[in-house]
């Protein structure tokens, strides 16, 4: 559980944002979020946002893993 | 397309460094909806997949749709609901068979609107789901009171993933390493889970729903049950934070208490259930309907709850693709398409 | 006329003449239909003869892209232009409930009769029932359709290696449908590919011999046509996730819903088996006609005998057929 998609911030309303989803523009609440900012990346779950999407961590399993297997592949 | 890349070199390593049969449980019916999409099962050697009570089929028990059943056949209600209920069967019954009597949204708000327009009728919404979906129906509710929407109530079956998570560890001592949940983390934190490691010295991971998320999830477990380690870690930092989403508890907290929950196929498990508190009483359809959730046992003759435990695999029951098959399923783990015996069906064996 | 149809347009009086004269007669103009009586009679030459029905009862009647008479034409038109025939004629019979528009009846036949100009078809002859308020559900069209084989076409034994093609973009009707359905208030451009066919098949005249079997993917989506075909034949399919072609916006409005575009609806796309021989050309013809995401998407197998799909991960992925209706999910 529990299906969540992700969608930037174009602008933002009170209670409500717009959002673009891959290419297709949603009004999504953001009453859960603690100041969301045009721009901010964040997690929709039926038509709410339930978290800012941290962009520091965007490719955090890239880089972690790619490093890793690298790593292990020397020490072979 | 970097992401498939490194999916499939990690696939690859784990088939390197794996030199036991293990066990992997997730417990979210999105996870196994990804390992399925992606047909991660058969590309992993030696690792068993499990399927835990993830899945809003798996967790619903049959009294929870009873008593839905029991509203909707009432004159001048109809019933709300997301899409994943429409199937689930009740003692006897599912949604489905009452085909004019609800009707499918994809947004909770939603319900708001259709009471709004529509004042001469009630309408109850089935409000299932986990904690992620929790703070949701309890904005929607506090809407629905700050609206002073009268025509609108709340069945609610909201699970929580912790004790059920304990009662599967207590209960199996053969599970090697679990992959949390990334959106009910989002919700709870990364500290809702640490305790698996902690308290079951298994390795555990939080994983988010990319085949990416989950296969740097599944690796990480293999390293971690190769060399004996059993940490804990967080892979979907970019969701999941430490202590979760505080304004989404402070929802919770103000609509809901906890209570005990009755989960389909295994029973009652303490703890394990919102349910919603005096302040928002007006809004409860147990209330509204006098109706109690019955917690009669049901006679399930099939090994669902072992399997759903983690305890069994579907093929050592004894219906399983004889009595029972997706088109006539006999209990929950057939009947929901995310179930184990469900894929296990549709995998007959083909590669 | 009343604004509003009424049961007494069903009767088979005048009332029933003048439902047929003002909606039908005049959009559907043309000689066959105008000097019929009871039938529609014209003579075809010695030729062999496709003829087809199907019942629309699609919800909602109107959508993005369409509505159920544009489809209950383009529908019935596709599944002769498929068998290897070129469309000639029509019937038409629909069941309307009392107390429906009759605007709203007139735009959708007035779409029929542009549908069926606009391909070449003539709708000869038809039937009008109405039913009781609550019987059903506005309205219900059944589209009967006649149609000459051009090139010899037949079906023929599939056989290992065979390529699939499917000529564009999938899931487009049955996305649309869901976001209208679901009352999703997303913007995005979401309009059902419900579409005549025959054009592109046409095209394709001079490869008849290497077509082995063409089908229109509608209700149950790709996945559900390739499992029929895989039944029928008693061989299996293997296609390839990174090969078929789908919009970014459908992708994503089925990601926000948890549907499966594999199994949602398409109205204007073809699935063909071709020879591997000739499926290059095939498919290199099929984009000189505007069809510029058509793709071969995966090939007949001898075992197993099902339908999978190789997943982006290297990873199989078994996809039976569509066994009930999908629903969005949360969860």
């Amino acid at each position: 559980m529990c299906l969540a998609i992700a969608g930037e911030i174009i602008n933002l309303d009170n209670n409500y944002a717009l959002v673009d989803i891959m290419g297709i523009k949603d009004k999504v609440n953001i009453q859960l979020l603690d100041y969301p900012k045009v721009g901010d990346y964040i997690l929709i779950h039926t038509g709410f946002a339930i978290e800012i999407i941290n962009k520091e961590y965007f490719n955090y399993l890239n880089k972690v893993f790619n490093e890793m297997i690298k790593k292990e592949e020397e020490n072979e | 397309m970097n992401d498939i890349k490194l999916g499939k070199k990690l696939i690859k390593r784990i088939n390197e460094i794996n030199r036991k049969d293990i066990k992997i449980m997730e417990v979210c019916g999105t996870h196994t909806q990804v390992i399925s999409k992606y047909g991660i099962s058969n590309l992993v050697k030696n690792i068993t997949l499990l399927s835990g009570p993830g899945c809003p089929v798996c967790v619903t028990h049959e009294s929870y749709i009873d008593a839905s059943l029991d509203i909707i056949k009432r004159e001048n209600v109809k019933v709300i609901t997301f899409g994943d209920m429409i199937k689930v069967k009740g003692t006897n019954k599912s949604l489905e068979d009452y085909r004019d009597k609800f009707k499918v949204i994809y947004n909770p708000l939603d319900a708001l609107k259709i009471a709004e327009k529509n004042k001469n009728l009630d309408f109850v919404f089935l409000a299932v789901g986990f904690e992620t979906t929790a703070p949701i129906i309890a904005l929607t509710i506090k809407l629905a009171k700050k609206n002073n929407i009268s025509n609108l109530y709340f069945l609610v079956s909201l699970k929580l993933m912790k004790p059920i998570l304990n009662k599967i560890l207590k209960l199996n001592t053969d599970i090697d390493g679990i992959i949390c949940p990334g959106h009910v983390a989002t919700i709870m934190g990364s500290e809702y889970f640490n305790f698996i490691s902690s308290t079951y010295n298994i390795p555990s991971v939080i994983c988010g729903f990319e085949a990416l998320d989950v296969v740097a999830g599944i690796y990480t477990l293999v390293k971690s049950i190769n060399k004996d380690n059993f940490d804990f870690s967080n892979l979907y930092k970019r969701c999941v934070k430490v202590n979760g989403n505080k304004k989404a508890h402070l929802e919770i907290k103000d609509v809901f208490k906890v209570s005990n929950g009755l989960w389909r196929g295994i029973g009652e498990v303490n703890n394990s259930s919102l349910i919603i508190n005096k302040k928002y009483k007006n809004y409860d359809a147990l209330d509204k309907f006098n109706i109690k959730i019955s917690t009669k046992k049901q006679a399930n003759k099939c090994i669902c709850s072992e399997i759903i435990l983690g305890k069994k695999l579907p093929y050592q029951c004894n219906y399983f693709s004889k009595e029972c098959t997706p088109m006539n399923p006999k209990g929950p783990c057939m009947v929901s398409s995310e179930g184990s015996c469900a894929n296990y069906y549709k995998y007959r064996g083909a590669f | 006329m009343n604004s509003k149809i009424k049961l007494i347009h069903g009767d088979g009086g005048k009332y029933t003449n003048e439902l047929i004269k003002e909606i039908f007669y005049k959009n559907f103009d043309n000689e066959l239909l105008i000097n019929s009586f009871d039938s529609s009679v014209f003579t075809l030459d010695k030729q062999r003869i496709a003829f087809t029905t199907d019942s629309y009862v699609i919800k909602p009647l109107f959508f993005p892209g369409g509505n159920i008479g544009k489809l209950a034409v383009d529908g019935t038109v596709n599944d002769l232009a498929v068998s290897g025939a070129k469309p000639l004629y029509l019937s038409c019979g629909f069941i309307i409930e009392e107390g429906f528009k009759v605007n709203k009846l007139n735009t959708i036949v007035k779409s029929m009769a542009d549908e069926s100009k606009k391909i070449g078809v003539k709708i000869v002859t038809g039937d009008t029932k109405v039913v009781e308020k609550g019987s059903i559900d506005g309205l219900f069209i059944n589209t009967s359709g006649i149609g000459i084989i051009e090139n010899n076409y037949q079906t023929k034994k599939i056989e290992e290696g065979d390529k699939i093609i499917i000529t564009g973009n999938i899931a487009e009707h049955g996305t649309a449908l869901a976001v209208s359905r679901y009352d999703l208030k997303v913007k995005g451009d979401f309009k059902s590919d419900c579409d005549a066919i025959y054009d592109i098949i046409k095209s394709l005249s001079s490869y008849m011999d290497y077509i082995k079997l063409m089908k229109d993917p509608t209700r149950g989506g790709v996945a559900t046509i390739l499992n029929e075909i895989s039944e029928d034949f008693d061989l299996g399919i293997k296609i390839f996730e990174e090969k078929i072609p789908i919009r970014t916006h459908v992708k994503s409005v089925n990601d926000m819903l948890g549907l499966d575009p594999l199994y949602l609806a398409n109205e204007g796309k073809i699935i063909l088996v071709v020879d591997k021989k000739a499926s290059k050309e095939v498919l290199e013809k099929i984009k000189g006609k505007g069809c510029i995401e058509a793709n071969i998407i995966g090939e007949v197998i001898k075992t197993p005998k099902l339908v999978y799909m190789e997943t982006l991960l290297g990873g199989k992925r078994i996809l039976d057929s569509l066994d009930s209706d999908l629903l969005p999910r949360i969860c």
